[in-house]
């Protein structure tokens, strides 16, 4: 098979096209693979900016540039962030599993990719078409995003603000002061069972604090 | 310029299947958040292939938003790891099933 | 005459419908005067349709109506009709005229009883039932009425449902009855098979057509009618249920075990004896197991101790003898003395009733003795009725006989000469039967536990159907005496039937010989018990053959092994086994095996987020597979 453009004189987008590969890759197996979650996340910002380089490539600039600043710049930000306050606690080993786990998780993904390979070789993907210089400007994607698709537009916004409300509700600690012993009105749904670990989190209102030690495994 | 994106589609496959193998074999929250990161992203690599090899705006806008919906469900994910992690939970996801019932 | 016929069949129906939706809203004599109502008003209606009949020329003398077509199939028809003609009229009037009296005796019979209108109103239902089947024009309606009639001997023998022996009673009747169904039906299907048709005209035109006289075809027809007749009329070898029959009370006795149901089989042979004629090997047979039935029943009769039993066993052997007079063509022979059985059985019946209730619900004769001082008119009905029974007059006994005589054949010769014996065994019983109740010395019992009406010995409704019953027992008489006289019954029957007529000297030397083996039956008997070294002497010379008779012919230990035992082992094996593995195990493993695949599915939800990324993944896997495949392919 040829390589992506069979005109000579291209090679450099060739090998742009390699390295970007092999960084994407290699980044990806290290944010899987790594023992401290701060190398995970570095990692992940590698992967990122590799994308990013695809994404050039393939003529969407816009894409290319929001990538690097609303992920690699804010999103990964915040991860690192949680890493920092997190410490240890956010990694683990990934090796304390049984062999068997690792063999049948990486056949399960092999098999999905070797699917999609499978299907997209010989394709007529061969051949994309002629585009304009500005096929990944900000200027298209913002015709297209607010002209045609603009209630996506519209329901992105609502899911951000739904987000950042979710995101303060969670953050926030105890709201106001309650008597000892007395229960909050998720308790007194829940009781008489234990409130699960999640439902602690949701409701901000209790005020005891959980255990050190990990909950009871519910084996009903 | 015309581009073959078969191999793209191909990388973000490979990248898909590495983000599924992390899922499969880590059990700390915050790298399976990661590990999800790296899904979507691979999504939006095939998204943006396809624009490209279809001549559509589409492909991008559609990635766009995309993005937003991984950067929303990064805060309420990480939000749910800082408030286990306040309460001093186990973070094992194998230990955390009670949201089966 | 329509109008009047189906009065007379529907006016018990209605009877017995309006005694049931009332319940216990009138009073219990009010409930007991509507069913004697209804029963009288069908007496009126046949009454009128026989002077209607009457009046037509002998050669008319038959009309079927019709209501309605009550089930079909195809050209297969079966109509709600009805058929009058002089054989169903004499059925008719006996059925409800005795049945009227017996129902009036009812009310003081059953005076007190708490389920006293439950009485009355299966009275009516038998009496709706047993003219349903005397006057149905066709084979399947007759079935019906015969199913019913059973039904109502059932009900009507398990009446005092709260012990153990009428129920068991009740139960051995109905499940006798069900063979003799089994066999009718049987014969149904041959005749729907073969002629298209069940209607009694059709099918006694054209059936000596297709089934040739004493093919296979035509006995087994007249074989499984055969069968029914056996049942119904407790003959040998289905008639263990007659004497059990006796738990019920005593009005029914005397209707239905006496006087009308059990003279069905012989009506049945009578009215299809187109179908007999055509198998004679069968007609042998009707007339040889009279035979062997009257004999055996004079034999058992002689050494019974219930009151009742002993009269039911009479009864089984005077059907003996109708059978016997069938089974050699003489059918109007044999409907006399059907009919002449009715009045005089059931006098005996209800005189024996009287008795009882005088003693308290004594049945038992060695009880008894010496009640010719305080029941003396009740003794003089029952001379009556045994001397009627004996043969002395009505004569219908001697006219069965000496037909049998004029006959000729093997089968009459043995009918004649077991018929003979039977009336020494039956002078015996009768006059035995006479003589523990009523004379020789007073019992202790009795004095004790007499109890009488001022100075009547029952009240009026228990005596005078008696009385009637006692005079027409006498008036029948004349219907048909024999020597030569006007056969005024076999003319009358003669557009319906035939009938041998004996030549007068057949007639005389019957008539002598029966009489005379009668009187030396009842005379030896009377000296037997005259006193006690007499009973001794007579107990010790009978000791051997006795036990055979008191064992009632070990026909009872016969069934109880081959029949009763196989079929209580089965059905309890079935229940261990069929009932509780298969019906109840099924239903037990449908709930295990849902309980085990919820069980099993609900493995999957165990919260553990990577197990559900792995199922999606899979899946995810498949459907890829599949649609890239497709797409390849």
């Amino acid at each position: 098979m040829p390589l992506l453009i069979g005109l000579p004189g291209h090679l450099t987008y060739d090998i742009v096209f390699v390295v970007a590969t092999l960084l994407a890759i290699g980044s990806a197996l290290g944010v899987v693979l790594a023992r401290n979650p701060f190398h995970s996340s570095l990692s992940l910002i590698l992967n990122l900016v590799a994308l990013a380089t695809f994404y050039l490539l393939l003529q969407a600039d816009f894409l290319a540039a929001a990538q690097v600043i609303v992920y690699a710049g804010a999103v990964m930000i915040m991860f690192l962030f949680v890493t920092a306050y997190l410490g240890g606690r956010g990694g683990e080993p990934a090796r304390d599993r049984p062999w068997w786990q690792f063999a049948l998780a990486a056949i399960a993904a092999a098999a999905l990719v070797a699917e999609v390979i499978f299907a997209v070789v010989d394709q007529s993907l061969a051949q994309g078409p002629h585009v304009a210089d500005s096929f990944g400007s900000p200027d298209a994607v913002g015709t297209s995003f607010l002209g045609r698709y603009l209630l996506a537009f519209e329901g992105t916004s609502i899911l951000l603000m739904v987000a950042a409300v979710g995101g303060v509700v969670l953050g926030s600690r105890r709201a106001a002061r309650r008597l000892p012993g007395e229960r909050s009105a998720l308790e007194h749904e829940l009781a008489p069972h234990e409130l699960s670990v999640q439902s602690q989190l949701i409701d901000v209102e209790t005020r005891f604090e959980v255990a050190g030690t990990a909950p009871e495994k519910d084996d009903a | 310029m015309e581009i073959n994106v078969q191999y793209f589609i191909a990388v973000s496959a490979i990248l898909f299947g590495i983000g599924l193998f992390g899922i499969f074999t880590r059990r700390s929250p915050l790298i399976l958040l990661l590990s999800v990161e790296i899904m979507l992203n691979s999504c939006n690599l095939a998204l943006i292939s396809f624009a490209r090899s279809n001549g559509q705006t589409a492909g991008q806008t559609f990635a766009l938003v995309v993005m937003a919906v991984a950067a929303s469900e990064v805060v309420i994910g990480l939000g749910l790891v800082v408030a286990m992690a306040r309460r001093k939970a186990d973070l094992d996801v194998d230990h955390l099933t009670t949201l089966r019932h | 005459m329509e109008t009047l016929a189906w009065i007379c069949l529907f006016a018990p129906l209605v009877g017995m419908a309006a005694l049931a939706l009332l319940g216990s809203r009138p009073s219990r004599e009010a409930s007991a005067w509507l069913g004697t109502a209804a029963a009288a008003v069908a007496f009126l209606a046949a009454v009128g349709v026989f002077f209607e009949l009457l009046g037509k020329d002998p050669s008319q003398r038959h009309f079927a109506y019709t209501a309605y077509t009550w089930a079909g199939s195809g050209s297969f028809k079966v109509g709600f009709s009805i058929w009058i003609d002089t054989l169903s009229v004499t059925e008719m009037l006996i059925v409800s005229g005795v049945g009227s009296l017996i129902v009036l005796y009812s009310n003081g019979y059953m005076h007190g009883d708490p389920k006293e209108r439950r009485f009355f109103a299966y009275l009516d239902l038998f009496l709706f039932s047993m003219l349903l089947l005397v006057m149905s024009s066709n084979f399947v309606l007759l079935l019906a009425g015969w199913g019913l009639v059973g039904l109502s001997s059932y009900l009507l023998i398990g009446f005092w449902h709260e012990r153990k022996a009428p129920v068991d009673a009740a139960k051995k009747a109905f499940v006798m009855n069900a063979i003799g169904d089994v066999g009718i039906a049987i014969a149904i299907f041959f005749m729907v098979r073969d002629l298209g048709t069940t209607d009694f005209g059709p099918v006694f035109q054209t059936a000596p057509q297709h089934w040739a006289r004493g093919s296979t075809d035509a006995n087994l027809v007249a074989l499984g009618l055969l069968v029914g007749a056996i049942a119904k009329s407790a003959q040998i070898p289905l008639h263990t249920w007659l004497p059990d029959a006796m738990e019920g009370p005593t009005p029914v006795s005397a209707l239905i075990h006496a006087a009308t149901m059990v003279t069905a089989g012989v009506y049945l042979v009578a009215r299809a004896h187109v179908l007999f004629a055509n198998a004679p090997d069968v007609l042998d047979a009707v007339a040889l197991l009279g035979a062997a039935t009257l004999l055996m029943a004079g034999c058992i009769a002689i050494v019974q101790t219930d009151i009742k039993k002993i009269i039911a066993y009479s009864t089984m052997s005077q059907i003996g003898y109708m059978f016997v007079g069938v089974g050699v063509t003489a059918y109007a022979a044999g409907m006399y003395h059907l009919l002449a059985h009715a009045f005089f059985k059931a006098l005996l019946f209800l005189c024996a009733g009287i008795v009882i209730h005088a003693l308290a619900a004594e049945q038992d004769v060695r009880r008894m003795g010496g009640l010719k001082t305080v029941l003396p008119r009740t003794k003089v009905l029952m001379w009556v009725g045994t001397i009627a029974l004996i043969g002395f007059f009505p004569l219908s006994k001697d006219e069965i006989l000496a037909a049998a005589l004029d006959d000729g054949s093997t089968t009459a010769w043995i009918g004649w000469v077991v018929g003979l014996a039977g009336a020494f065994l039956t002078g015996v019983y009768a006059v035995r039967l006479m003589r523990l109740t009523f004379y020789g010395e007073e019992s202790e019992f009795a004095r004790e536990h007499i109890h009488k009406e001022g100075d009547a010995e029952a009240p009026w409704t228990m005596f005078w159907p008696c009385v009637v019953l006692a005079v027409g027992t006498v008036l029948v008489g004349f219907l048909s005496v024999g020597f030569g006289f006007k056969n005024i019954f076999g003319d009358w029957l003669s557009s319906t039937v035939s009938t041998i007529e004996p030549t007068t000297g057949d007639d005389l030397i019957t008539t002598a010989i029966s009489w005379a083996l009668g009187a030396a039956g009842g005379l030896l008997v009377w000296r037997a018990y005259s006193s006690p070294e007499r009973i001794a002497a007579t107990r010790r010379r009978f000791a051997a053959v006795a036990p055979v008779a008191e064992n009632l012919f070990y026909w009872d230990w016969l069934y109880e092994r081959i029949a009763y035992r196989p079929a209580a082992a089965t059905s309890a094996f079935l229940y261990r086994f069929g009932e509780r593995w298969v019906a109840w195990g099924s239903l037990d493993v449908i709930g295990w095996v849902a309980r085990a695949l919820s069980r099993a599915f609900s493995e999957v939800q165990t919260g553990v987020v990577r197990l559900y990324a792995g199922l999606l993944v899979v899946g995810a896997a498949g459907l890829a597979v599949f649609f890239i495949g497709k797409a390849n392919l």
